[in-house]
């Protein structure tokens, strides 16, 4: 029925076509480079394929984290909130010399750490609805933020050229956030494909109950996607605040979205079990080839917004129509 | 029967896949008032041929012809419509609407603004199920039903349809004996009454005694259609493996060795209680009994699947903490569920890290030792003979049997002490099946404690050395297989012989 020599004989170009089905989020962002490239001479230039990179890289940290959550069958929209909290006690820890520039980072990503065990063990070891609990944490998170700040604006000034640096620094000519991006793109990818956590978390987001009886620790498991995808915040509001350095603290509502977005843009199953970090990747760098081609024909922020709806229920569609013909 | 024209006639019917040919060119009739078994091993195309009679795939060549005119059903609600009924394996039946509700769902008898005629509706249900001879409250949900009841009604369903063609795939898989014979009971009361049936089974012995004629698939072809008056049960076998098959009969460890697993007391309430047996080193222990007699539940406790109340289980000597199964794995215990797909496979992962994942092969700090595990995967597929295009091949694609040597596979490698499987074969083709249990066999020769639940009597009784029987939430006999029969074990697993209390706990 199913041996090798059958698959050998497949012809090339149904090969093909199953590679580009798989790999569809990597066709579609080369597709759009290819006519935003014919369409604006200003596109295909590395200051405007840099700057596309930079964009992306605050909603790119958060989707990694997102996308591993995403996998293993559970929802983290509470990122957005953790990114604010982050942001906000970043800047109030005023890093202007080197000893509250080390706590503006630590701090930050401890917190995160904190919603995301919070997030994890509730979700984890109660088994309640992962939407409904982060989406309770979300405004547990900003409703702290607030009463903190009195609702007022966070900023800083004189702060150490390295804090300024994580966002506006460049190495070999290429911004520093972009390292970080692609370096935590790298982190996610390697461990979810090469080491047993990742395997773990792909077989509980497949059968949770099959993987408690081969022995995995869902509970256990579950608690830690959700405290990278805590960190994975953190790291995104520092890389945020460091930009801004005068924040309004309800900046990151809505980033849970877009970093939703891209996850689901790059394929992952909303029930669990399939999704990966390259193709989370490339539905990053999709967003934003989108939002960057929008701004190269002079359309309105507004209308982006809207855009991102739609690409957001198309790819869910997309997605579910492919599991009704997979059936 | 014959001289009658057919009610339903296939002609030269393909189906392909995308690598398979998963129907090639198969011709044969159903004759009206009859009972057709359809046999064959899983893959050898009985659920596409059922979904395309079922409109739910459509042929590539060939013609159908139902009831004398051309049949080719572009949706399921097109061979409804045409007078096919078909009950797939997974019952549709929707628990929170009451029976009289899912019986005629699709057709409530309403008045003309739409409200629905209770009266008439519970009515008419309750002509249909006393026509079947059920006594069941037509008001009463649905889900609350035992499943073999849920059965029912979905013939129910057929009925109030108005199907004379129905269509059943393994309608006995998840019956209990007592459950499988009302059904076939029913069946033979429709046929009496005029309908047409067509069945797709593993079991042989309903088929033959069941079914007026059987027609055999294997690998997307037609191998035969015969009368089942005209040929033994051997001949058929041998039609659908394609070569002949030799029963071992229960081989007996010449000396098995010292207890391994000792279960004392162990009681979840509600469920089980006074559970307590011992199985040594190189015995196959099978637990007979009727579906929610308690084997799975005791077999979950032990393996900490499902949380005991009370009662001891011990591994060579050394007290198990129940209820987790990360410490039963740790002691030892490899637990086969019963139910493949929902319990044990991870369908959209790799064949290799199916087969990885209790016993993952690690570097350091968690790092996958990716090299490792081919070689073991490789090594297993070898071993137990497992096809698959290659250990990176999703489970889904494989087999049923397949399938199930990847869990065994996976059990295996962490090489353990005990080995509890449970139903090890459901729903697997007669070639895998004589395959895993040779393979269960060769385990307790090297000195495994093995313990099978199943709801199959043969199996139990050709791989035992000892069977013990529940009824009820107890272990109600202890036999050696030599004193045990069929009829006996039946007996005893419903009630008809009286327990042998002497003989139980071992």
């Amino acid at each position: 029925m199913s041996d090798t020599s059958l698959a050998a004989q497949e012809p090339a170009f149904r090969r093909i076509g199953i590679l580009a089905r798989r790999e569809l989020v990597w066709v579609v962002l080369f597709g759009a480079v290819v006519l935003l490239a014919a369409a604006s001479p200003n596109f295909l230039t590395s200051a405007n394929l840099l700057n596309i990179l930079r964009q992306v890289s605050i909603v790119g940290i958060l989707a990694v984290g997102v996308v591993i959550v995403v996998v293993a069958g559970n929802f983290d929209l509470s990122v957005g909130a953790t990114l604010t909290l982050a942001a906000v006690i970043s800047l109030q820890m005023q890093p202007t010399d080197a000893g509250r520039t080390v706590l503006s980072l630590a701090l930050p990503l401890v917190l995160g750490l904190v919603v995301g065990v919070m997030n994890g063990l509730i979700v984890g070891r109660l088994r309640a609805n992962s939407i409904i609990v982060t989406v309770g944490s979300q405004f547990v998170v900003i409703g702290c933020v607030l009463l903190y700040v009195a609702g007022q604006h966070v900023r800083v000034d004189g702060a150490t050229p390295f804090y300024v640096a994580i966002s506006a620094g460049y190495l070999l000519g290429i911004p520093i956030p972009i390292y970080l991006f692609l370096g935590i793109v790298a982190v996610g990818h390697f461990l979810m494909r090469y080491t047993l956590f990742g395997r773990f978390v792909r077989a509980i987001g497949g059968n949770a109950e099959a993987a408690r009886l081969v022995g995995v620790p869902v509970a256990r498991y579950v608690a830690l996607t959700y405290m990278l995808s805590g960190a994975a915040a953190a790291v995104s509001g520092i890389v945020l605040a460091s930009r801004v350095r005068n924040l309004d603290p309800t900046v990151g509502i809505g980033y849970e979205f877009s970093a939703l977005t891209a996850v689901v843009l790059g394929g992952a199953s909303l029930t669990g079990g399939r999704g990966n970090v390259p193709h989370t990747l490339a539905g990053v760098l999709l967003l934003g080839v989108i939002s960057n081609g929008m701004r190269l024909f002079g359309l309105s922020f507004n209308l982006q917004l809207l855009v991102q709806g739609i690409i957001l229920i198309t790819a869910v569609a997309i997605d579910a129509r492919g599991k009704a013909a997979g059936r | 029967m014959t001289g009658t024209e057919p009610i339903l006639s296939l002609s030269r019917v393909s189906k392909r896949f995308a690598r398979v040919h998963a129907l090639e060119a198969v011709s044969f009739d159903v004759l009206p008032g009859e009972i057709h078994a359809l046999v064959g091993e899983n893959g050898a195309g009985k659920s596409t041929l059922i979904k395309i009679l079922g409109g739910n795939l459509g042929a590539d060549e060939g013609t159908i012809t139902l009831k004398g005119r051309d049949f080719a059903p572009r949706d399921p609600s097109q061979a409804r419509a045409a007078g096919i009924a078909v009950i797939y394996q997974e019952l549709t039946v929707i628990p929170y609407l009451s029976v009289a509700e899912n019986i005629f769902l699709g057709a409530l008898p309403a008045n003309a603004i739409g409200i629905v005629d209770r009266q008439r509706l519970h009515r008419d249900a309750r002509e249909l199920l006393d026509h079947l001879g059920m006594d069941i409250d037509p008001a009463k949900p649905a889900g609350e039903l035992a499943i073999g009841l849920q059965q029912m009604i979905e013939i129910a369903k057929s009925l109030a349809a108005r199907a004379d063609l129905l269509i059943m795939d393994e309608p006995t898989s998840s019956l209990s004996h007592r459950e499988g014979e009302r059904l076939w009971e029913v069946v033979a009361e429709l046929r009496n009454s005029g309908k047409t049936v067509i069945f797709v089974s593993h079991k042989l012995d309903e088929v033959f005694a069941i079914a007026n004629r059987v027609t055999v698939l294997r690998d997307g072809r037609k191998i035969a259609t015969q009368l089942l008056a005209d040929i033994t049960p051997d001949q058929l076998v041998t039609m659908m493996v394609g070569h002949e098959l030799h029963y071992e009969k229960a081989v007996h460890a010449a000396a098995p060795g010292p207890d391994i697993l000792a279960v004392e007391g162990l009681e979840r309430r509600g469920r089980f209680s006074g559970i307590s047996f011992s199985v040594r080193a190189g015995e196959i222990v099978g637990f007979a009994g009727l579906v929610g007699a308690g084997r799975t539940e005791v077999m979950r406790a032990i393996f900490g699947a499902d949380p005991a109340d009370a009662g001891r289980v011990t591994v060579e000597g050394k007290e198990l903490a129940l209820g987790n199964p990360r410490r039963a794995i740790r002691a030892g215990i490899a637990y086969l569920p019963e139910n493949r797909k929902e319990q044990a496979l991870f369908l959209r992962m790799s064949l290799l890290e199916n087969l990885a994942l209790p016993a993952s092969q690690t570097l350091s700090l968690g790092i996958l030792d990716q090299a490792a595990e081919s070689r073991r995967a490789a090594d297993f597929v070898k071993r137990l003979r497992i096809v698959a295009a290659s250990i990176g091949e999703e489970v889904i694609q494989l087999s049923g049997g397949n399938q199930q040597k990847v869990v065994l596979a996976r059990w295996l490698a962490m090489q353990p002490k005990v080995l509890i499987a449970d139903e090890p074969t459901r729903g697997i083709d007669v070639g895998a099946k004589a395959e895993i249990h040779d393979l269960l066999r060769s385990l307790a020769r090297q000195g495994m404690a093995i313990i099978v639940v199943s709801s199959e009597l043969p199996e139990i009784l050709s791989l035992s050395n000892r069977i013990l029987v529940m009824r009820g939430g107890r272990i109600v006999a202890n036999l050696a297989t030599e004193q045990a029969s069929e009829e006996i074990v039946g007996g005893l697993a419903v009630g008809l012989s009286s327990p042998e209390p002497a003989n139980v706990g071992h």
